[in-house]
């Protein structure tokens, strides 16, 4: 995994001070662990239960059974159409927010028109709105332009609500390219679109990765617009999904805790396999 | 660089992607169907199974939306601001009270009553008592479907007889039993207080013996002065002596029903009972067979000493029923599917899933029918509890306006666990919202 | 503008010693820039899903309605009932308790973490993708997770009496806020470490050669270089946490409903059960008015304290 940097770090003799084992922090790091598995235990142990065993035994025993069953419920009940829908939507909001946001960030940084600093100070101001607040009259919006119960309108309008936050943040980011750079390249003769794509996109990788994270979590995690938003089974996605081991009067939780784990390997998937270029694209965040 | 190449491949996943829901988009709405929409629950499959009855013979086709339970009303609510848009249902699972009113007043549900005078077979075939409970300014909006969910006092047989306990049949008993299972070291009653309801049915059976039919009635038509009537003050007595004597344990508050706790306190034998909706028999089913099989009893809860009600009475979720969009451009066809709902066949349904349908033929037929013999004799009882309840009062909607359900239920929860005291208690109720 | 300018050209001067140099001429300061053009289509986008919305919002709250039948005009009367409803403040009180306790909690933990993960040890990054599940469930299933694990009979209360007394964690106010809290602890500690990871990867390593030389210890370190130098992803996690605090739900939702009674209704759940259990449209129009008024002055100050409104470049013009 980290083998290059290590090695790295290990011929440098100056910098044992820092590779000095820290007790400490092994013991402290170690209890947040605990207290991050075990409730992971917890789901995992009811999903591999039937409900009597596991409302006899309760939520912390070891477990005494094991049956696939509520996995293969879960995907019975329409998960994979879930998955692919609530994927199209995750993608298509971050496809939507790369494309919208880094010009809108450059701009803002850039240049110095009185529109886009207009346009700043009410993104500024619209960070804090939540959903709940305007969902009503997005519902009507939606309807009167015929994209009622298509996932179109939960893309647009997930998308729309992720732009405040990554704006500010991917400003930020860019705020810190120096302006000897872009001196450096206008004097080469380069245009916007060029100083775009070949300086600023590339020195503010730390926020784009921020925003990715964050609009493509919060689509993949969105309750409320494919709540009111759709209607019919096919254009249904995980988190409604999950919904169903709710009923009125009790939740099945094997059930559900089953379909949770079904919905959140595929990710985990994707984390692990991008978790180095990820922590990478962090960096700078704030140091620089 | 790193980045350049995802955002490139973000952008060709996304247009590979949006084909696919294109693609699925196409399929746009039939003119020719009826569009039922319903509750997404566990008991939905009654409505699929009378869908692709239906479907056998209509010509008008019928389509079933689902939604997820939990949210159904706000979809319901959102949906049904324009009827007459296509995403509106035709035909929609819909509460008796104040969701009924709220849909006849609005004019978007259409009253049944021409229809049933057509075909009187669409009224006679169900129980008056739950039919009525449909009525809104004398018409018919709702026919019954699904299962009738009385309030019903359960209990652990073997953890009352190993303490030595009869089944109660007065409440004194009742206060006995659980003061034995107290000194026994179990929670006398299981109660999911972290869910609010569960709570309200206390309220509700109490209040029903002490005030009668009559009285509670007019408090939830907003008789403000009830609240405060003698009745009232004793009923709300009787409920804070009960928690104070630590019948309900102390961590009620702490314990839900919807995610099982509570039932599992009765199956496991930590409590001796629990007062809930006739739907918790198919929970304990679900969760502990055994357990419901030996060991559940049932009984109407036993009797105040001296108070004006009827022991009889019941109260609870009457059922629920399916109404008509006004706006629907297919009534007749809707009408067809509506009088599946007293079919020999649904109802044969809904007692094999443990339901006690609102139809007249439902009793006769739970011995045919039901295999399982702790099912058939829940079910056979339930449907003489009903056949004897001279009433069934609905579940608590005071006013009869959404609106006061979640004010009523934060205040009975505080002066059921003493933070706030029976005066101020009676303020709030009499402050609840009327519209 | 020009102030504006100005301000955020004092700004200067980062940690790692850039050199000031004199003002130049503004006539051509760091050469081809971008026109407005370039800031339209989000614009567009914000603005008819953003702001459309909140003014509709503003009209509502005029208005009496079901959700059913046609908006009837009811002037100032949900507006008259709001002064006179001490749940909006109390529910505000909430809000801003969940917000501060949930900074107050996740900011030191998430730095700590982060910093730790920032190291190269292999088992560092094994805890660290661990520590990062949470974040990637929904927060529905963590609540009815964590309900159950809370569960006084069957639960953890049961076994550990020293910790949770009787179990009554749900009965009462301050234990129900705890539980709250530590669940969004638990839940996105993870999103504001990896932020914090990244910043503190990025501190060159001759920093803290530099203070160790000096004989500053590891704590000394932490204070003194780490803390300094990941100060603006501080401000980004901050703002993060102001945002999601304001707009916290799914938790309230399963978790505790708002109990008991009203003790942990926040202004979000509070419209919410007024617009979706009350069908009360206007009045919950004008409990959304107040949050939005309320996120905007936070997000306003939030912004001013940390420079974040400041357009340019913070090394332009050098």
């Amino acid at each position: 995994m980290a083998t290059k940097h290590e090695t790295g770090a290990v011929k440098i003799p100056k910098r044992r001070s820092l590779e000095r084992p820290n007790w400490a922090a092994g013991v402290l790091s170690t209890l947040w662990l605990l207290v991050v598995v075990v409730p992971l235990y917890i789901m995992v142990k009811a999903s591999i239960e039937d409900k009597p065993h596991y409302s006899e035994e309760g939520p912390l025993s070891l477990p005494t059974m094991f049956t696939l069953d509520n996995y293969t419920n879960a995907l019975d009940q329409g998960f994979l159409q879930a998955f692919i829908n609530t994927a199209i939507v995750t993608v298509s909001v971050v496809a939507i927010v790369l494309i919208v946001v880094p010009p809108l960030a450059f701009a803002i940084v850039r240049s110095r028109s009185k529109f886009v600093n207009g346009v700043f100070q009410i993104m500024l101001l619209g960070i804090a709105i939540p959903v709940q607040a305007i969902i009503v009259p997005l519902f009507f919006m939606i309807r009167s332009v015929g994209l009622y119960d298509n996932l179109i309108s939960v893309i647009v309008a997930s998308a729309a609500f992720s732009i405040p936050m990554c704006t500010i943040v991917l400003t930020a980011s860019m705020r810190q390219i120096t302006n000897e750079l872009y001196e450096a390249m206008s004097v080469d003769g380069a245009s916007v679109v060029r100083i775009f794509f070949q300086l600023t996109l590339p020195m503010s990788k730390s926020g784009l990765a921020t925003v990715i994270i964050y609009s493509a979590m919060g689509a993949w995690n969105n309750f409320m617009f494919p709540l009111i938003l759709t209607q019919s089974d096919s254009n249904r996605v995980l988190t409604l999904n999950l919904y169903q081991y709710q009923s009125q009067f009790g939740i099945d939780i094997p059930g559900m805790m089953a379909a949770v784990i079904l919905s959140v390997l595929p990710i985990l998937v994707v984390y692990f396999i991008g978790r180095r270029s990820l922590v990478d694209g962090m960096m700078g965040m704030g140091g620089k | 660089m790193k980045m350049k190449r995802f955002v490139a491949a973000a952008i060709a996943a996304v247009s590979c992607l949006s084909f696919a829901a294109c693609g699925s988009d196409t399929a746009s709405k039939d003119e020719n169907v009826i569009h039922i929409m319903s509750s997404g629950d566990s008991s939905a499959n009654m409505e699929r199974a009378l869908v692709d009855e239906y479907n056998k013979t209509a010509d008008v086709k019928a389509v079933l939306d689902l939604v997820t339970s939990a949210d159904y009303q706000n979809k319901l609510q959102t949906v049904m601001s324009n009827p007459k848009s296509d995403s509106a249902p035709d035909i929609f699972f819909n509460w008796a009270d104040a969701l009924m009113i709220q849909y006849a007043r609005a004019d978007v549900s259409a009253p049944l009553d021409e229809y049933m005078e057509k075909d009187p077979e669409l009224k006679d075939n169900f129980l008056p008592s739950i039919l009525d409970a449909a009525k809104v300014d004398g018409k018919y909006y709702g026919i019954p479907v699904r299962g009738v969910q009385p309030i019903v006092l359960f209990y652990n047989k073997k953890v009352l007889s190993d303490n030595g306990i009869e089944a109660p049949t007065t409440f004194d008993e009742f206060c006995d039993a659980c003061e034995k299972l107290k000194s026994a070291g179990l929670t006398p009653i299981a109660l999911g207080g972290g869910d609010q309801w569960p709570t309200l049915n206390w309220y509700s059976v109490i209040y029903q013996q002490v005030m009668g039919n009559d009285d509670v009635q007019k408090m939830m038509d907003g008789g403000v002065d009830e609240w405060s009537s003698p009745k009232s003050k004793k009923a709300l007595e009787i409920i804070r002596d009960m928690v104070e004597k630590g019948y309900f344990g102390t961590t009620y508050d702490s314990v839900k029903h919807t995610d099982g706790a509570a039932p599992a306190l009765l199956e496991q034998g930590k409590a001796g009972f629990e007062l809930m909706g006739s739907f918790g028999y198919s929970g304990h089913k679900a969760a502990a067979p055994e357990f419901t099989n030996d060991d559940l009893g049932y009984m109407v809860f036993p009797p105040i000493d001296g108070v004006k009600g009827d022991a009889k009475d019941l109260v609870g979720n009457p059922c629920n029923y399916f109404s008509m969009n006004k706006y629907t451009k297919h009534p007749e066809a809707c009408v067809e599917f509506l009088k599946m709902l007293y079919s020999d066949k649904c109802v044969e349904d809904q007692l094999k899933a443990g339901n006690l349908p609102a139809t007249t033929n439902a009793s006769e037929m739970v011995e045919k029918v039901v295999d399982n013999a702790s099912d058939g004799a829940f079910l056979e009882w339930e449907s003489q509890a009903l056949t004897d309840a001279p009433h069934f009062m609905i579940t608590w909607t005071p006013n009869h306006v959404s609106s006061s359900s979640q004010p009523m239920l934060d205040g009975m929860q505080q002066y059921f666990n003493g933070s706030i005291d029976m005066g101020t208690f009676i303020d709030e109720m009499k402050a609840l919202p009327t519209e | 503008m020009a102030t504006k300018r100005n301000s955020s050209e004092m700004q200067t001067g980062n940690a790692e010693g850039q050199v000031r140099r004199p003002k130049k001429g503004a006539s051509f300061v760091g050469g081809a820039r971008p026109s407005g053009l370039w800031a339209v289509p989000a614009a567009v986008f914000f603005f008819i899903f953003g702001i459309l919305p909140l003014f509709i919002v503003v009209g509502l709250s005029f208005f009496k309605w079901n959700g059913l039948g046609t908006p009837q005009f009811a002037g100032g009367q949900y507006w008259a009932q709001f002064i006179h409803d001490p749940k909006v403040m109390k529910s505000v009180g909430v809000t801003l308790t969940l917000t501060i306790l949930g900074i107050v909690t996740q900011t030191p933990l998430s730095l700590l973490l982060g910093a730790w993960a920032a190291g190269r040890q292999r088992y560092r990054a094994v805890y660290t993708a661990i520590y990062f599940i949470p974040y990637l469930l929904s927060g529905t299933a963590i609540a009815v997770a964590w309900r159950a694990m809370l569960d006084p009979n069957f639960g953890m209360p049961s076994k550990m009496r020293w910790l949770f007394g009787d179990g009554n964690i749900f009965g009462n106010a301050s234990s129900a806020i705890a539980v709250l809290v530590f669940v969004s602890l638990w839940q996105f500690t993870p999103f504001h470490a990896l932020l914090y990871q990244g910043a503190v990867r990025a501190i060159p390593k001759t920093l803290y050669e530099a203070a160790s030389i000096d004989g500053a210890g590891r704590i000394r370190q932490f204070f003194c270089i780490t803390i300094p130098q990941v100060r603006n992803t501080l401000i980004t996690s901050l703002l993060f946490q102001v945002v999601g605090g304001l707009t916290a739900f799914d938790a309230i939702l399963v978790l505790t409903k708002g109990g008991p009674g009203t003790d942990t209704q926040n202004t979000a759940y509070y419209m919410y059960s007024t617009a979706f259990k009350a069908y009360n449209y206007g009045y919950s129009s004008v409990i959304a008015v107040v949050l939005i008024v309320i996120a905007t002055i936070l997000s306003l100050v939030m912004v001013k304290v940390s420079g974040y409104d400041k357009m340019r470049s913070e090394l332009e013009g050098i």
